[in-house]
């Protein structure tokens, strides 16, 4: 019994290692497209993953104000050859409360997307495109 | 010296009236008055707190997006599409909603047998080309295929009311059925709030 139970919970560790190796972090800067430069909404991290055999992100974000902020976003989703796939998505609104940290999670529409552009547009911007880093 | 001069007064009097008639800057290939005008379909629609194209657009895309990531999605098995119940005091479409998922789901892979909106009008051509001896070529009887799932689901309001605010709670259930085992392999909701003040 107990080596069933010693195997089982190896057998976990490594599919628990594999689905997270599978997950990896990637660069926002090219992929986020503010529209005006956020004042407090920023930009934490972002993952993708495969999950069957469709692209996964997750994109987290932060709240720097004290104070609610409204964030509007959406994704276009690219092919190896970088043209646009899947249709246009709708905008979508997400509410952060004071200081909140929130993880977007969306998934390609099509399984020929292998990378994407995200849109994002808070009203409390700057007007102004972001400064390039 | 005189020519130039004419010709430059009637350049500015022709630029005058150009700008006066405004016929070359205004030009644009609509027809109409201009009170009505194209928005973008796409965009976060805040007329009222009542169902609306956002809240269609964003359950369909995050139903149809989390059902594909199912382990049960991987060999795109034969889905049928049931009725999604409305159990809202307000009128929704809820085949504008399955409408939205079907599309989603077979963009990205997912395959679909004819269902009761639909298998009326496919059994009688089947029946036409079978029966009525007018076709050279015809689709053969007891081919259709069964589905493996069945997908179904239900949409509930929560309304609450007082004198400044009035707050509606969306919540839509999808749930996949396996038909033969009767067993359901996946279920997923998507909540949406909208409040207004009064």
């Amino acid at each position: 019994m107990k080596k069933y139970l010693a195997r089982g919970v190896l057998l976990a560790a490594v599919l628990g290692f594999s689905a997270m190796a599978q997950a990896a972090s990637i660069s926002l800067t090219d992929r986020v497209e503010q529209l005006g430069e956020m004042k407090y909404l920023k930009l934490v991290a972002g993952r993708t993953a495969q999950r069957n055999g469709l692209l996964v992100v997750q994109v987290e974000m932060k709240n720097q104000d004290k104070g609610n902020q409204q964030l509007y976003y959406r994704f276009r989703w690219l092919d190896e050859a970088g043209l646009e796939v899947g249709g246009e998505e709708a905008w979508k609104p997400l509410k952060f409360i004071g200081l909140q940290k929130r993880t977007i999670e969306s998934i390609a529409p099509v399984p020929n997307a292998v990378d994407f552009k995200m849109e994002v547009n808070s009203p409390d911007n700057t007007g102004a495109e972001p400064a390039a880093k | 010296m005189k020519t130039m001069k004419r010709a430059l007064k009637l350049s500015a009097v022709l630029a005058a009236v150009l700008l006066a008639t405004g016929c070359a800057s205004s030009s644009s290939p609509t027809v109409g008055g201009g009170d009505v005008v194209y928005g973008d379909s796409k965009a976060v629609e805040t007329v009222t707190n009542e169902f609306g194209s956002t809240d269609l657009q964003m359950i369909s895309e995050a139903m149809a997006r989390s059902l594909m990531q199912h382990p049960s999605m991987a060999s795109r098995p034969l889905i049928v599409v049931a009725e999604v119940k409305n159990k809202t005091a307000e009128y929704i479409d809820t085949r504008n909603i399955t409408n939205s998922m079907k599309t989603q789901l077979m963009k990205s892979g997912a395959k679909f047998v004819t269902d009761s909106s639909t298998m009326d009008a496919q059994v009688e051509e089947l029946k036409k080309q079978n029966e009525t001896g007018l076709y050279k070529n015809k689709a053969k009887l007891g081919q259709m295929k069964g589905a493996k799932y069945l997908l179904t689901g239900e949409i509930t309001s929560i309304v609450k009311k007082n004198d400044s605010t009035k707050d509606v709670f969306y919540k839509f259930t999808l749930i996949l059925k396996n038909i033969e085992e009767g067993v359901d392999e996946w279920q997923d909701e998507k909540e949406i709030r909208k409040t207004s003040k009064r």
